[in-house]
């Protein structure tokens, strides 16, 4: 499972670009299918990561059964129909959608996720 | 590849926009960053503008790093003319406000004209446009960028000016995510005089490399065997506060406006000092040695205190209340001024007081009259109107001329000449007055095994450190990560997708180095002006590895010549045709 430790994070948001380059071949934190963000204010600063835990909300909402949770949520692209609602269902508001409107969802990397491999931190973890 | 391709013009005068087409030629040449911000503004502007006229620019650019997951790609470089010191001025801003702009689609902004009243300007993507700023002209950076994310939305990067830039001080900084600045040399006036209260970007752009399989192989490679090794993990375990301790005990920790390199009060403002009150580590974007400090103590927060902070604004000022720096800190980036030259100025005022010439209410270690100085400097009120100007206008006024520790009146950061030599050099001969971000041969001189008390070896030694500066400054590495030259040559390549070697980076540096050389000299600086305040020359420091020692003033004048003729510059200072034409500078 991924696990994300907060208290550990610098901001760098390497694991975005990780991702973004291992899915899409290209450096896009908004195209990345997990979010880190850096919050601050005069007193404080934080850091909130949305991953995917493996909820299964999106297979759960799927009106056409094209996501199967096998370890991570696993998409089949031909059955997806771009309906859109696994990504307004996520509770961690990482499913996007590709130009066609086709779910884009974490599949962990099929068990060695970029993200957490160019995490410099530790903040981001593959827990097996 | 490696490149957005498009450089964004603004408007001021006219509140209107325009894009061109990057100059892949100077792209070639000066490869992004400093040069390429030097070379656009150098192209654009006449030396001899005042700086704080409609007619100076204000240039910000990217390297062909940013956006990518390079570590320590993360800063910004902006190039100006200086109103501190009349000569080109170029910063670096850490944050994510760089990475944003690539993101937007462009490679720079450059920034031109004054707007009649104040304003903020918004680059949405290709959406550009600029907005009234009468609700935030008067406020400090921290609300004005707090405000701006509130009305634009969180994805907004934001870099600002305090009530400094606005009021034109001339030592105001920009400052970015609260706690991080574009600091040296009064950029924030440059802000102020064109009424830009702010730039917000948001970009939602893909950034592109010619070949993804191979630039992570080339990154990852490096970040194991390059980046994150001991010698750069400092930068995590402590940041810069690590070197209080250093410089202390190498006796260059200025003290008391640089009349010691010792600070007896050292340990309370030292990194375990610092590291007693953090809260959490902090990095820029796609930074891996995360050196920011984020800490809190008493009712203030900060990111920092940096080591110029706390040797300026702490041992210089006689101040070893690390809670009174922090404080300091803090009102400085939320006024936006560079604690640098305004921790001169006050150890400056403390100086003068002491020694009966001019009574500005303060001795050294005085902690009120400290805190209240950001706020009097930033507002030119009281005593604030003459420190606003910096340590060379309050001496010329008040006198103490040969203690004024500036050169071409820009304040001297935390690394006492005296105790070592080839530093006075590169104050010297920074292309912005006195800055340690030239050059740094303290590393090998007082931190490492050169002899420090000798110009021997050391014009050649500086060189160097320019042209090595220039050239990373450019790609857009971070000075912390001290990277070779062969592998910046491999991230050059595997970002640009042509195959670029260490001796082309280190041309390209040399021609940065006497790109900028030219500028100042066309702005009228010439040999007498790369020099060092008599105080180096005239005094010697009381305790520490350098005490008792004279640094003769004849020693330095055959080591700045030895400098001129390895550079190829006439006894002047002057960059000699052949070398403009050897380095196809026009």
């Amino acid at each position: 499972m991924l696990k994300f430790y907060g208290d550990k994070c610098f901001g760098c948001q390497a694991c975005q670009l990780a991702c973004s380059a291992e899915k899409l071949g290209v450096f896009s934190p908004r195209l990345s299918l997990l979010k880190v963000s850096v919050r601050f204010s005069k007193t404080d600063r934080s850091v909130l990561g949305f991953v995917c835990n493996a909820c299964g909300r999106c297979a759960d909402v799927c009106p056409v059964e094209a996501i199967v949770m096998r370890c991570g949520p696993k998409i089949d692209s031909d059955l997806c129909t771009s309906c859109g609602l696994c990504a307004e269902e996520c509770p961690q508001g990482i499913i996007l959608q590709d130009e066609e409107g086709k779910a884009r969802i974490c599949d962990f990397c099929g068990g060695s996720p970029a993200c957490a491999g160019w995490c410099p931190a530790e903040a981001l973890r593959w827990e097996v | 590849m490696g490149y957005a391709g498009k450089v964004l013009f603004i408007d001021l005068t006219s509140g209107t926009h325009r894009t061109e087409e990057l100059n892949r030629t100077w792209a070639q040449l000066y490869f992004g960053g400093k040069g390429l911000g030097v070379k656009y503004f150098v192209s654009m502007t006449a030396p001899s503008i005042d700086a704080l006229s409609p007619e100076n620019r204000v240039v910000l650019m990217t390297g062909p790093l940013a956006g990518t997951i390079a570590p320590c790609s993360g800063r910004l470089s902006v190039t100006t003319k200086s109103p501190a010191s009349g000569t080109i001025l170029e910063c670096g801003v850490g944050g994510t406000v760089g990475p944003e702009i690539k993101f937007a689609g462009y490679d720079g902004i450059i920034i031109e004209g004054r707007a009649n009243d104040p304003v903020y300007a918004v680059v949405d993507d290709d959406k550009v446009s600029v907005h009234p700023a009468g609700d935030l002209w008067g406020r400090g950076c921290h609300d004005t960028e707090l405000m701006l994310k509130d009305r634009l939305g969180e994805e907004f990067r934001v870099i600002s000016i305090g009530q400094a830039g606005e009021n034109l001080v001339p030592m105001a900084c920009l400052t970015s995510e609260l706690y991080r600045q574009a600091g040296r040399g009064g950029v924030g006036a440059v802000f102020g005089s064109k009424r830009l209260k702010a730039l917000c970007i948001r970009g939602r752009k893909p950034v592109r490399v010619p070949d993804m399989t191979e630039f992570m192989k080339v990154v990852g490679e490096l970040m194991r065997e390059d980046c994150l090794t001991d010698t750069n993990l400092w930068a995590r375990t402590d940041g810069t506060p690590l070197l209080v301790e250093a410089s202390n005990s190498a006796g260059i920790l200025p003290t008391k406006n640089f009349q010691d390199g010792v600070f007896e009060g050292f340990k309370t403002i030292n990194s375990e000092s610092v590291r007693s009150v953090r809260q959490r580590k902090n990095a820029c974007f796609a930074c891996t040695l995360a050196c920011g400090n984020y800490v809190r103590s008493g009712g203030a927060v900060v990111e920092g205190p940096e080591y110029e902070t706390l040797a300026l604004a702490g041992s210089n000022c006689g101040i070893s209340d690390l809670d009174a720096v922090i404080r300091f800190n803090a009102a400085c980036d939320d006024l936006g001024l560079d604690t640098i030259s305004t921790g001169n100025v006050v150890a400056f005022a403390m100086e003068l007081t002491e020694r009966g010439i001019h009574d500005f209410g303060m001795r050294f270690g005085d902690i009120r009259p400290y805190l209240e100085v950001p706020g009097l400097i930033a507002r030119r009120e009281g005593i604030g109107s003459d420190l606003a100007q910096g340590v060379r206008y309050v001496a010329e006024k008040y006198g103490g001329r040969n203690f004024a520790m500036e050169v071409k009146g820009l304040e001297i950061p935390g690394y006492e000449p005296r105790g070592a030599w080839g530093m006075g050099l590169a104050y010297a001969t920074s292309d912005r007055g006195a800055c340690h971000m030239r050059a740094w041969p303290v590393a090998d001189e007082a931190y490492g095994t050169l002899d420090p008390f000798t110009t021997e070896g050391k014009a050649a030694l500086v060189i160097g450190g320019q042209h090595y500066n220039a050239i990373k400054f450019s790609l857009i590495v971070c000075d912390f990560w001290a990277i070779s030259m062969e592998n910046m040559a491999r991230l050059a390549s595997a970002a640009t997708g042509r195959h670029v070697t260490s001796e082309e980076l280190e041309r390209a540096g040399e021609r940065i180095y006497n790109t900028t050389r030219l500028f100042n000299v066309r702005a009228g600086f010439r040999r007498a002006a790369d020099t060092l305040p008599d105080r180096i020359f005239k005094e010697t420091l009381k305790t520490g590895r350098a005490a008792g020692r004279t640094y003769p003033k004849e020693e330095f004048e055959r080591m700045l010549s030895e400098y001129y003729a390895l550079r190829g510059w006439d006894e002047e200072g002057v960059p000699t045709p052949t070398k403009l034409e050897e380095l196809e500078i026009s």
